[in-house]
């Protein structure tokens, strides 16, 4: 897969720009707040807490990128996690670093809470995931489980969900 | 042989090489600079749309911003960081960051970039011709005299996002003269550089003005424009006189860029006019203008690319002397798709269409002044996957020039894995140097009398390289690449007396051959989590010899005067999160001819200021360490003094 972006910048072509994912991974998690719905109690929070568990680098892009703007009209936090039970107050939960069947079980454990489950690994939604990202030829997608969001009581746009790479399961 | 081809062309600085098939592993990238400043201005990602974010080629390794396009090859990349903490403000000048390039300043407007050896000699009309420069995509090498005018190649420099200097060839990608290396300068996309900028410069040495202004034209649609102007003092004769060759220049472009999720469109132009100060005889008039159009769509298991691109470049040399206008029509398609597991298929075709006039002068013509070339070709590269560790990589081009009819240019490439972060690769290729109107039609005269002519069976300059690298991170802190090249050449452009009977005129002819060898490493060692440390070293060895029956005339430093060796040393350092200090020490090696050129070592440094969050202050100094010094010998290279320079740089 690596392979025809390769080809593509090497023939001079394709002049495409060289970014961390981290930066863009960061960027897609902010931009992921314009087209998601949450039920109402979910906002009632004083700020908007965006929860990273076990990923200082994500974490660090994720500050830079939401520093001096809003999500939902609340100022944002950016809360770096190590255990399942620091998430309860976050509308975001990036899951990094980690084995799947972790997070698997802090998924599970998280229940039906109003909370936009992020991954980035193989086979992320069978872990239960909302949103997970994938690389295609070197540019990051992510695949959406409506049954995943509807469980957690989330809308997701229909934006959103035409620019997924794959929509998987109904709400 | 000093014809007046100097004087009507600046002397064309590139030389070609590449990068061969470059495909390749992603690892190498991120092992080769593992390293981001600390104090960057990294572009805000918080604005752009799901399908502007879905277009970016991101990096997955080590967290560095690189490249992924990395392949089994010879490949420095100087970052958009490198070239804002360096302070210069040339491309010429930023092309000194790489460690395997060596470029040499001959006038104040005219420097030399040449990679592994044969840079030319300007002595005997030779220019540095084995090397390929591309702007976003559009070559900038002149087929008129074969090699690049780097005076005329401009870009704002904050607006670039890498240069990527491959030492080697690159002819099955690229094309001919694709054989000592390719320069991708490669810009931002507009949705990357939002807002205003605003930069001055002022120093013993120059002066500079450029303002940016990005914005977006809606959610999927952004745009820039730019404007700059410079005016850079002239260089000294050995005896500390002016040199008269001060010369100052204005250019302006735009690019628009619509990105959705699996499509992108980018329009980009360029115009430019300087003015180079060519003592009692007036001014050499250089000017330009280029627009390119590049679609990308990427489907499910394929990308497709069609880019298309028009480039006018006129020379005026002062009082109807010798004068070119050279229109350039550029289109290129290509397909890059899997095929099962283990294939990866790219494949491509081009057509280009040169036109070009030159007024002819009595000293100096080309019989037809005027023509029209057209160069074809086609190609086809497969990345095959050789269990998990091997990638062979071959391609070929095949290339209809207008001179020689159609060159075959394969490649092949392989890369092993040894881990996540290291890896050997080895590369075999066949490159040319294509004849150009000066080699095939050019009539020089001194007075009446013919002296020198160009011969429609100048043949094509052939080579095979062999190079064997390694790419990686041999311990945490440390990234290193190293390889080793072996370049097979023939039928180098040589003079020889046109008949048997009489001495004048000379004609071109293909009489010189043999091979060159040498080294090239470098790495980035990041000593301390605020301090960088980036050592690079280049050799090269020469080994020519005229063919059997040649005469033997002008020696063989005309294929090139180049020094030996290089070494550089780069130290960056972030100073808390307002402050840094950059400096790079060079040394370059004695040049062969006669007389010899004494090795010199020289330093450029930067002290930078974030004085607001807005405003950036710098002082930058360039060849700090003589009151003077030289890079070629006496007449064609001149004394470059120091220069010192105040630099603001204002994002509002």
């Amino acid at each position: 897969m690596a392979g025809i972006l390769l080809m593509s910048g090497v023939a001079g072509l394709a002049c495409a720009q060289s970014v961390s994912e981290d930066s863009v991974k960061a960027a897609f998690v902010y931009r992921f707040t314009d087209y998601v719905d949450w039920p109402a109690p979910a906002l009632q929070r004083a700020v908007f807490t965006i929860a990273v568990l076990d990923d200082p680098q994500l974490t660090r892009e994720l500050e830079r990128i939401c520093a001096g703007h809003q999500v939902k009209g609340h100022p944002v936090r950016v809360k770096p996690i190590h255990r399942q039970k620091e998430a309860s107050d976050a509308q975001i939960v990036f899951l990094g670093a980690g084995d799947a069947d972790a997070h698997r079980r802090f998924i599970a454990a998280l229940g039906a809470h109003p909370i936009l489950i992020v991954t980035d690994e193989d086979h992320g939604l069978d872990a239960g995931s909302t949103i997970n990202f994938m690389l295609v030829d070197h540019r990051l997608r992510f695949e959406i489980s409506l049954t995943a969001a509807g469980r957690s009581g989330l809308k997701i746009s229909s934006e959103l969900l035409s620019v997924a790479a794959r929509v998987e399961g109904h709400s | 042989m000093t014809g007046p081809v100097h004087r009507c062309g600046r002397k064309p600085a590139g030389r070609r090489a590449s990068p061969g098939a470059l495909r390749g592993l992603l690892l190498a990238t991120a092992a080769v600079a593992p390293w981001r400043a600390l104090i960057a201005a990294e572009p805000d990602l918080s604005q752009l749309s799901l399908g502007q974010l879905s277009n970016l080629e991101v990096t997955s390794v080590a967290k560095a911003p690189q490249p992924l396009q990395q392949a089994p090859a010879s490949i420095y990349v100087i970052t958009h960081d490198d070239i804002a903490r360096s302070g210069v403000t040339t491309v010429a000048e930023a092309l000194r960051l790489a460690p395997n390039l060596t470029i040499t300043q001959l006038t104040a407007s005219n420097y030399v970039a040449a990679a592994r050896g044969l840079g030319g000699n300007p002595a005997t009309q030779s220019f540095s011709n084995k090397m390929l420069i591309l702007i976003d995509g559009r070559s900038v090498y002149s087929p008129l005299f074969s090699g690049v005018y780097l005076d005329a190649q401009d870009v704002m420099l904050q607006d670039v996002d890498r240069i990527e200097v491959i030492s080697g060839p690159g002819a099955t990608l690229w094309g001919a003269n694709a054989e000592n290396g390719v320069i991708n300068i490669i810009t931002r996309p507009a949705y990357l550089t939002d807002g205003t900028l605003v930069s001055a410069a002022a120093g013993n040495r120059e002066q500079d003005i450029g303002a940016r202004y990005g914005g977006a034209l809606n959610d999927e649609t952004a745009f820039r424009v730019y404007g700059k102007t410079f005016q850079r003092a002239a260089l000294q004769e050995q005896d500390g006189s002016s040199a008269h060759d001060n010369w100052y220049g204005a250019q302006g472009g735009l690019r628009i860029d619509r990105s959705r999720v699996n499509d992108a469109l980018t329009v980009q132009g360029d115009v430019y006019r300087a003015l180079e100060n060519a003592g009692n005889h007036g001014s050499n008039l250089i000017s330009g203008a280029n627009l390119l159009g590049r679609w990308e769509h990427h489907y499910s298991s394929s990308d497709i690319q069609l880019q298309a691109y028009f480039d006018q470049t006129e020379s005026f040399a002062p009082f109807g002397s010798t004068a070119f206008v050279l229109h350039t029509w550029d289109v290129q398609f290509q397909q890059s798709r899997a095929v099962g597991e283990e294939h990866k298929l790219v494949w491509g075709a081009g057509e280009r269409l040169y036109s070009y006039t030159i007024n002819n002068t009595p000293s100096l013509g080309f019989i037809p002044a005027r023509r029209n070339l057209t160069l074809s070709n086609l190609f086809v590269q497969d990345t095959i996957s050789l269990g998990a560790s091997v990638k062979v990589t071959a391609g070929i081009k095949l290339e209809d020039d207008p001179y020689a009819g159609w060159q075959f240019l394969p490649d092949i490439r392989a890369a092993w894995a040894l881990d996540t972060t290291n890896e050997l690769w080895v590369a075999a290729s066949r490159a040319v140097r294509s004849p150009t109107p000066f080699d095939t039609d050019v009539q020089e005269r001194l007075g009446t009398t013919l002296y020198l002519r160009g011969d429609t069976a100048f043949e094509p300059e052939r080579m095979r390289s062999y190079q064997v690298g390694y790419r990686g991170a041999p311990f945490s802190p440390v990234s290193l690449s190293i390889s080793f090249f072996y370049n097979d050449y023939e039928d180098l452009r040589s003079v020889e007396p046109a008949s048997a009977h009489t001495l004048l005129p000379f004609r071109w002819a293909n009489g010189i051959e043999g091979h060159t060898y040498g080294i090239e490493g470098w790495a980035h060692w990041q000593v301390l989590p605020w301090w960088r440390l980036s050592p690079g070293v280049r050799t090269v060895h020469e080994d020519l010899r005229f063919s059997p029956g040649a005469s033997g005339l002008l020696g063989l430093s005309q294929a090139g005067d180049d020094p030996t060796s290089q070494v550089l040393l780069t130290s960056s350092m972030d100073l808390g999160s307002r402050f840094t200090l950059d400096a790079t020490l060079r040394h370059v090696g004695a040049l062969p001819s006669v007389p010899a050129l004494p090795a010199y070592n020289e330093m450029n440094a930067r002290f930078g200021w974030r004085a607001l969050e807005t405003l950036e202050v710098s002082l930058s100094g360039a060849n700090l360490l003589h009151s003077r010094h030289r890079e070629f010998p006496a007449p064609y290279g001149e004394e470059i003094p120091r220069s010192i320079m105040l630099q603001l740089q204002w994002r509002p």
